[in-house]
């Protein structure tokens, strides 16, 4: 069960994360528009 | 001298039991191509992927069989084995496999089937099939599939599901340059890969699904494309089901979704499962992590510069889309392209297609499914620099240990940034010869240089040099330099050796 959350947890994080440095690369080109 | 004959018997009919399983594990995929046909009541396609399968299982069945004597006596697989098995396996998987490409007309020689081949196996993503927009679905399953498995490693699949014992299993695991010991269990680790792999299929799949219907495709054709783009962009590969690659949906949120996937499938399979297990500060710790942020930061940090100076396109949402996607495009080596190929020569100017060439050298992650020198080695060897510079300005009584994170701390020892830098040093000779016969056959040098590094780090971003009608030097050029960017280098040397070895010993048997 604790095994089966944790994946879940560990899946959102790195989704999350990778979509998180997505939005700092739309605002640098916001900035250096 | 028996003894040597009888060792000599014995590594081959290791290497050709191996193979063929492997062989047969890729036939019994055709099933899927078979099923999609039918689905579809492609009958010449089905007819093509019958005919294939035939081939392949006669050809895998034959090499179980010649090599059965290793598996009764359960010889011992040494080191030369597995990558010797890995290296035959992907050339002589690259003929079978191109056999229904060839018979399905889309390409103008059988050369150019095992070239679309060997691309998609590499992850790489360069094209040379023809007519694009035009292709049956079960042709279209069979190239994503290929894309999706190279990219998790065909060895990994069979040892997954083939081979029943683990005795030098991790051998052939290594031969793919997939080095990584998740669990102590070689096919557990195996297991893992495809667990991760599976899961973000099913998600990423639905995401895209959904997000096509809501940009305007039928449900049926939304999930075909949904599944083809997934694969994709997961395994790094830069294949698509049209001709206008990724342009074809004219949709940023189709765009931001496949780039989310391209990045997370540039990751090491070891920080999936670090973060998956609940060691979520690896993510910002990991070297690999930390070395393709950085470099992925600066790069589009200087080519936003520069096209600031340019004026070229007009809002931060079109240099979103055009930029960005590109660069991290090329750096995780994907090659998905949002913008057509002969604009990177009329538009991006030297400064931007430099760029593109160092980022599509350096690469994604060791131990994913992306290609090029990899975050790991650019760190280590970078670190190493800084190291021996601090070394020799420091006191010679300050002996000081130096380490890197890398799933754990690590021991940055001379013997580790020595072996980064020799990989490199290969990338480095693959990439000068690609761009000397580029020059050779009459392409200017930046062409040139963006071509060969596409293909040494498996990308597949096109500068509009690779087309069929191509000279035949640079189409086999093309299929090395995937090969051994794909294998990375020692797995092809140890072939090579062991091939070349097998003929001096027959020469001097014959010299008497």
């Amino acid at each position: 069960m604790k095994n089966g959350k944790n994946e879940i947890l560990g899946f959102a994080v790195e989704t999350c994360g990778v979509l998180a440095y997505l939005v700092l690369f739309l605002l640098l080109a916001v900035l250096l528009h | 001298m028996k003894t040597e004959t009888e060792k000599t018997i014995r590594g081959y009919e290791i290497i050709l039991y191996y193979t063929g399983l492997i062989i047969l594990g890729i036939a019994l995929l055709m099933v899927i191509p078979v099923i999609t046909a039918l689905i579809f009541a492609e009958w010449n396609p089905l007819c093509d992927f019958m005919i294939s399968m035939s081939v392949s299982t006669l050809a895998g069945l034959g090499m179980v069989f010649l090599g059965r004597r290793s598996y009764k006596s359960r010889a011992y697989v040494q080191w030369k084995h597995g990558f010797v098995v890995a290296s035959l396996s992907w050339l002589l998987l690259m003929v079978l496999c191109a056999v229904p490409y060839s018979m399905s007309g889309h390409t103008q020689s059988f050369l150019d089937s095992c070239f679309d081949v060997m691309s998609g196996f590499t992850t790489t993503g360069l094209v040379l099939t023809q007519d694009l927009d035009h292709l049956s679905n079960a042709l279209n399953m069979w190239r994503h599939m290929l894309t999706f498995i190279g990219g998790q490693g065909m060895v990994v699949l069979a040892l997954t599901f083939m081979v029943r014992e683990t005795n030098g299993a991790y051998k052939f695991y290594v031969g793919e340059a997939k080095d990584i010991e998740l669990v102590p269990n070689v096919k557990g680790t195996a297991r893992i890969i495809w667990k991760i792999s599976m899961v973000y299929l099913a998600v990423g799949t639905a995401a895209l699904w959904i997000d096509g219907m809501i940009i305007g495709l039928r449900p049926g054709s939304a999930f075909l494309h949904a599944l083809y783009m997934f694969e994709s962009s997961w395994s790094t590969g830069g294949f698509a089901p049209m001709t206008q690659n990724i342009m074809y949906y004219h949709s940023l949120s189709y765009e931001i979704l496949t780039m989310v996937f391209f990045v997370l499938g540039s990751f090491n399979f070891g920080l999936h499962y670090a973060i998956w297990k609940g060691d979520r500060k690896e993510l910002v710790r990991n070297i690999e992590t930390k070395s393709f942020f950085l470099t992925s930061l600066i790069a589009c940090l200087l080519t936003l510069a520069w096209f600031a100076k340019q004026n070229l396109y007009p809002d931060a949402v079109s240099k979103f889309r055009r930029i960005i996607f590109n660069i991290l495009s090329a750096h995780t080596t994907t090659g998905l392209g949002s913008i057509y190929a002969r604009q990177f020569a009329l538009e991006w100017g030297n400064f931007g297609i430099l760029i593109m060439v160092i980022v599509m050298l350096i690469g994604g992650s060791a131990c994913s499914t992306a290609g090029g020198f990899k975050g790991l080695r650019v760190g280590v060897t970078v670190k190493g620099i800084f190291c021996e510079v601090k070394k020799l300005i420091s006191s010679e009584r300050n002996l000081k240990v130096n380490k890197f994170h890398y799933m754990k701390e690590q021991i940055l020892s001379d013997s580790i940034v020595r072996s980064s830098a020799l990989i490199i040093i290969c990338y480095m000779i693959l990439f000068t010869a690609g761009v000397l016969i580029g020059t050779f056959c009459g392409y200017s040098l930046p062409d040139s240089m963006f071509e060969a590094a596409s293909v040494t780090g498996n990308v597949g971003l096109s500068i509009g040099i690779t087309t069929p009608s191509i000279p035949t030097v640079l189409k086999l050029y093309d299929i090395v330099a995937m090969y051994l960017g794909r294998l990375e280098f020692m797995s092809v040397f140890a072939l090579i050796g062991y091939a070349g070895g097998g003929f001096k010993k027959q020469c001097r048997k014959l010299a008497g």
